[in-house]
């Protein structure tokens, strides 16, 4: 991901007014933690749209323009890859051995902005499960599913509606 | 461009301090506030019994939480009235 700015998409249930800014996921399963998740391709939004966001019967598809400054690029940047899941192992160790409890997602990614103090770390791209019913081959998943977690608006530099569909 | 170093080093700093008893203070603390968050209204009361293995030091944790979530309880019930 070497461009300084790039696009990404989020996906939400399609209400009366148009959003100005995307929505925040406080899930406790939330892969990254509370903050503001983004599809990297379009028809990952579109899926996830049509699939999870049906409360309305309608969803809709925000693009955004993402500033690419203090993202962790855990997907293309192998450096950063390496960096971060050997964190995510250390600090899980550390729980386990000193609670003989293991942490659940929220735990850790809480550890690492709380304990860890990474205040500056603005967003994580990471690759999700890589199930995909767009892709053209049987069982191989050659195209990774990718997500962006913001963890504030900082670096959204542009937001905007593009599309919206039937559940 | 973030300086992983400097992450790194932060993090370890953070878990070379851990002990038993301040990681498992934070933990507690997270799971009484998921589940305080996914319950209803009323208060808590700590019941321990005599072969709790909690040590003092997360004894008075638990009291603390049980405190502050009557507080809220009570704000939120007021914020409803």
């Amino acid at each position: 991901m070497p461009d300084t700015e790039f696009h990404s998409y989020h996906s939400q249930e399609k209400w009366q007014d148009r959003l100005l800014q995307p929505i925040e996921c406080t899930s406790d399963n939330a892969w990254l933690g509370k903050g503001y998740y983004f599809w990297y391709y379009y028809e990952d939004a579109i899926r996830w749209g049509r699939n999870s966001k049906c409360k309305t019967g309608r969803y809709e598809i925000y693009k955004a323009l993402i500033k690419n400054e203090n993202i962790l690029d855990t997907v293309f940047n192998e450096e950063e890859y390496n960096f971060w899941f050997k964190q995510i192992e250390k600090v899980a160790k550390t729980i386990i051995k000193k609670t003989n409890s293991r942490p659940t997602i929220k735990e850790i990614n809480e550890y690492f902005k709380e304990r860890g103090t990474w205040l500056e770390l603005k967003g994580i791209l990471f690759q999700d499960i890589p199930m995909n019913e767009t892709i053209l081959v049987v069982g191989l998943y050659y195209k990774k599913r990718i997500q962006l977690v913001l963890f504030d608006f900082d670096n959204i530099i542009k937001f905007e509606f593009i599309d919206e569909g039937a559940c | 461009m973030l300086n992983l170093k400097e992450l790194e080093k932060r993090l370890d700093d953070a878990l070379a301090k851990e002990t038993k008893e301040s990681l498992t203070s934070w933990l507690m603390s997270k799971r009484f506030k998921n589940f305080i968050t996914g319950s209803g209204e009323g208060e808590f009361d700590i019941l321990l019994s005599k072969s709790s293995t909690l040590s003092d030091s997360n004894r008075a944790v638990v009291k603390d939480l049980c405190q502050s979530a009557k507080i809220d309880n009570n704000n939120r019930l007021a914020e409803a009235a």
